[in-house]
């Protein structure tokens, strides 16, 4: 899995004479009342790069992970991920940048009853004792939220201390800005990159025959999620999602992240 | 260029912090009889203060126990105990306070609602300091079951005079289904439940973030809440000082 071409540079690197190697071991808890998280990537990377920036448009590594929780960055499932130009982050990737960041672990792959392993309410999964090297001193985290169109919990760039001890992180829910928010339950897999439709409601509280809630995504980079609307008309109204279970207030998630 | 890790990660350490007791005068022991002493019991007292944040929920009568341990009231994925359920659900903290009377070091319990924007005090005295830490809960009375709050919050630490101060989540108690009916609001809002609990728990039987209300205002006609009964996160300002 070639989840390192998640990772694209930011701006010029400033060469950083601080390089660290850890371990740690990061817990990740879904706090939301009725939402349910897809197997999330942890990700340890090197200064000056991200998986994301508010304000900037999405790569179509993350749009692929906030629209259909894929992880495997080949957004347009051709098997090429490195050079066919599918990542459209803030810079061009660095292939030397990317082939030094390390995927902690899919979170989900084991641990997790089901597959696909959706993190439920209330559930934690960890990732033990992943060791870092020297280069990749931050730390990332996501994962999709179902349901939704687009939307994924985001750890961005948090550097790892130096210090050991245990930190406790809360993420919000971030909007990849590269779908419509219809909010219409399509099924897995939900269609190309850019095209509504929501995967779908694992805890089995959605609806059908929405209308759709809005076809436009006005806002095209990645923000802060405005949340979802959801209806009570469960064959019918404009959204799918059920308003009464569906919804989440900031933050969705807590991450204890113990630093050895 | 501003970090975006402090703009969009804010990171607590956790860190203890021992305290170091005096030790007696024992360098010079007599031959002579000691006189007897009778020991004068030390009392330690803070100040609990709530302030109403939102803008039309009312807070219940607040529980709020001290406990030598780091034991915790509620742990999100956990289903509440029946005492937290019943703040959660009725706005009701004696059956809560019962429960835990006999582990706790000390309990207190507000005898009114707090109004939004309103603030009540509270005190609480202890005999030791020796790791001690605060439990604080109430419920947002205008819904189904959603309750704010702090459990094992160190207090230990803190100096004559010092104080720690949290804007308290707001958590769904898990153990009624949102469904925002007149008969299971017992605020203003509703016109029921002040008796205890409902019958049985919803399918999410456990604690979390509270999704937020969608009242009549959002498209839910059924809703015995209107758009001023929403709220984000924060319920409530909970600041403790230690006083003596």
């Amino acid at each position: 899995m070639k989840l390192k071409s998640l990772i694209t540079a930011v701006g010029l690197a400033t060469a950083s004479a601080y390089t660290s190697a850890a371990t740690v071991t990061v817990e990740i808890t879904n706090i939301t009342h009725g939402s349910y998280f897809t197997p999330i990537a942890v990700v340890a990377h090197p200064e000056n790069t991200s998986l994301f920036e508010i304000g900037e448009p999405a790569s179509d590594a993350i749009a692929a992970v906030a629209e259909g929780g894929t992880l495997s960055g080949d957004a347009n499932g051709d098997g090429d991920v490195d050079d066919d130009g599918e990542f459209i982050g803030v810079v061009e990737i660095g292939a030397s940048i990317s082939a030094n960041a390390e995927v902690a672990q899919v979170l989900g792959s084991d641990g997790l009853p089901a597959t696909p392993n959706f993190l439920s309410p209330g559930s934690s999964v960890t990732v033990s004792e992943f060791e870092t090297d020297d280069a990749n001193i931050l730390l990332s985290a996501v994962a999709m939220i179902l349901p939704s169109n687009d939307a994924f919990i985001g750890l961005n760039s948090w550097e790892i201390p130096s210090e050991a001890g245990t930190y406790t992180i809360y993420l919000d829910a971030y909007d990849a800005g590269s779908e419509a928010n219809n909010e219409l339950l399509a099924g897995m897999p939900s269609g190309a990159l850019g095209v509504p439709g929501a995967p779908g409601a694992p805890g089995g509280q959605g609806g059908s025959g929405g209308t759709g809630v809005t076809n436009e995504e006005s806002n095209t980079s990645v923000h802060i999620h405005r949340g979802i609307i959801g209806d009570t008309n469960s064959e019918g109204g404009a959204s799918d999602f059920n308003s009464l279970v569906h919804r989440w207030l900031n933050p969705v998630a807590k991450v204890v992240i113990t630093v050895q | 260029m501003i970090s975006k890790r402090a703009l969009f990660a804010s990171t607590l350490i956790s860190s203890s912090l021992i305290l170091a007791a005096c030790g007696g005068d024992d360098d010079n022991r007599s031959e002579e009889p000691t006189p007897e002493v009778t020991a004068v019991p030390v009392t330690y007292s803070f100040e609990v203060s709530v302030t109403n944040a939102t803008n039309n929920q009312p807070l219940s009568p607040v529980a709020i126990a001290a406990f030598a341990s780091d034991y915790r009231a509620w742990n999100i994925g956990s289903a509440a105990s029946e005492g937290l359920a019943e703040i959660a659900e009725s706005g009701s903290p004696a059956t809560f306070i019962d429960s835990i009377a006999d582990d706790a070091v000390t309990t207190a319990a507000g005898s009114n609602p707090v109004g939004p924007g309103g603030t009540s005090v509270y005190t609480i005295e202890v005999d030791s300091l020796e790791g001690l830490r605060l439990t604080v809960a109430s419920m947002l009375v205008n819904t189904n079951d959603a309750f704010s709050g702090v459990t094992a919050w160190p207090i230990y630490d803190l100096g004559v005079g010092d104080s720690r101060s949290s804007l308290a989540p707001i958590y769904d108690a898990g153990s009624e289904t949102n469904d925002e009916l007149l008969a299971n609001i017992p605020g203003p809002a509703g016109s029921g439940e002040s008796g205890g609990l409902s019958d049985g728990r919803e399918t999410n039987d456990f604690v979390t973030r509270h999704p937020g209300v969608v009242t009549q205002a959002d498209g839910y006609s059924d809703s015995a809440l209107n758009e001023s009964h929403k709220f984000d996160n924060g319920a409530m300002v909970i600041t403790v000082t230690r006083t003596e």
